[in-house]
């Protein structure tokens, strides 16, 4: 159930970003992607979920070689996302934000919605279903959009500075959260700089270190 | 200036100008309709994988926007059918140019709306495991048609002005039904004045909506 990175290489115009980096992760276990700005942490989160083409290496989940559109597409039933810009959808609520990707997975005709809200209470949001994205606040946008990734009960977790918009209390519910879900044998890589944040739980940590050429 | 307006003549002919704002308005509907599916088209082509064909229609949008509607006009009706041995109605001249030239800025718009909707957007969708029929339908078209609404309202607007220029060759609509009616009747003034105020009464209420559309929907949606 792991997943190996064998080789990733990514270059822009000749330069390269990272090269040759070789990683296995383990279920159950979270990484942290650590270096200073502009190094390509975020790009090497976007080639670990397919939205940015790499130029050498292989990603590999679960034995199946993520080749090519129909493996990744397979690969998408298990993953989830929070951007850095959180990539909530301005047309849907807080709550259709969360269940559209959930409910159009389910072949269930009625929908469990238990779970979702027990989240949402969780991070205190409870009175923000109805809320468009646009009358949140940034840490409150920052929370529905981890919301809308845990809904779908991903087994591979990906975090962009997903902490950038938390104030305290709220970084130690989400580290709280990201250690249930590693006991559940979630794999968490997640990009962060806050140290404040990252003291709050065990991860392994990742360094990137620049590539230069 | 001492002119005696005599506006007999207009509620006499009145059936002059009944048949003109139904050509007018047929044609309008006929122009928007078809200018909607052929920018949809055009769309599809801009964002097609092949550079050739991104190219080539980009560059057709690029002249059916510049050319004069009026002598894009003439030459479709005058021109198109001798060089490629076509015979075309003055009607489907009207049509078709109307419609390439409308599509060419509708495409424009659309575009742009596409363009500004934020890559994670889309990408978030894909992650969650979406597939791309679900995005387009769930989250990319719902915005950019919301987004569109007042520009479609707009470019309805410029598809009836536009068919006013179809009176050069001959389609009995309300500017032609008007030069009729003057020429039987020699009362420019009046005449002109009554087409004035169809159009206006026509577009008025739509400008009125769009103006309206626009700022509930600036009010209702702030991007993130």
């Amino acid at each position: 159930m792991s997943l190996k990175i064998d080789n990733l290489t990514k270059e822009y115009a000749n330069t390269k970003v990272f090269a040759n980096l070789n990683y296995q992760f383990e279920p159950g276990q979270i990484y942290c992607i650590f270096g200073p700005s502009g190094l390509g942490k975020t790009t090497f989160l976007n080639c670990i979920a397919g939205l940015e083409p790499f130029d050498f290496g292989s990603i590999t989940y679960f034995e199946n070689e993520l080749n090519g559109f129909g493996a990744w597409q397979k690969f998408y039933q298990n993953t989830a996302f929070v951007f850095q810009d959180f990539g909530l959808w301005p047309h849907k609520t807080a709550l259709q934000n969360v269940i559209l990707a959930p409910k159009l997975q389910s072949k269930k005709q009625s929908f469990d919605f238990s779970y979702i809200n027990e989240l949402f209470s969780r991070f205190g949001l409870s009175q923000h279903h109805h809320s468009f994205p646009a009358f949140l606040s940034g840490g409150q946008a920052q929370r529905v959009a981890l919301i809308r990734a845990l809904a779908v009960n991903p087994k591979i977790l990906l975090l962009d500075e997903i902490t950038s918009a938390l104030d305290r209390a709220n970084k130690l519910i989400v580290a709280k959260v990201l250690q249930e879900l590693a006991s559940l044998k979630t794999i968490i890589i997640l990009v962060s700089h806050d140290i404040e944040f990252l003291e709050m739980f065990e991860h392994q940590r990742i360094e990137l270190i620049s590539s230069k050429n | 200036m001492g002119y005696i307006w005599n506006f007999k003549v207009v509620w006499e002919n009145l059936e002059f100008f009944q048949k003109g704002i139904y050509f007018t308005l047929l044609m309008s509907a006929q122009v928007y309709i078809l200018s909607l599916l052929l920018s949809v088209l055009f769309l599809i082509g801009l964002k097609s994988r092949f550079q050739f064909l991104r190219f080539i229609i980009g560059g057709c949008l690029e002249v059916f926007r510049n050319i004069p509607l009026l002598v894009f006009l003439i030459w479709v009706y005058y021109a198109l059918p001798i060089l490629i041995n076509l015979k075309i109605t003055a009607w489907e001249a009207c049509l078709w140019t109307f419609a390439l030239n409308l599509s060419g800025f509708l495409t424009a718009s659309l575009k742009g709306k596409l363009e500004s909707i934020p890559r994670s957007q889309y990408h978030s969708g894909l992650v969650l495991g979406l597939n791309k029929v679900q995005i387009w339908y769930h989250i990319i078209l719902p915005q950019v048609f919301r987004a569109s609404l007042p520009d479609l309202l707009n470019f309805l607007i410029l598809a009836i002005k536009s068919t006013s220029l179809a009176s050069v060759i001959a389609i009995p609509e309300l500017l032609y039904q008007s030069n009729v009616l003057i020429s039987n009747t020699y009362r420019p003034l009046e005449v002109y004045s009554v087409l004035a105020l169809c159009y206006t009464l026509i577009l008025l209420p739509l400008s009125l909506g769009a103006g309206l559309l626009g700022k509930k929907l600036q009010l209702s949606t702030k991007n993130l």
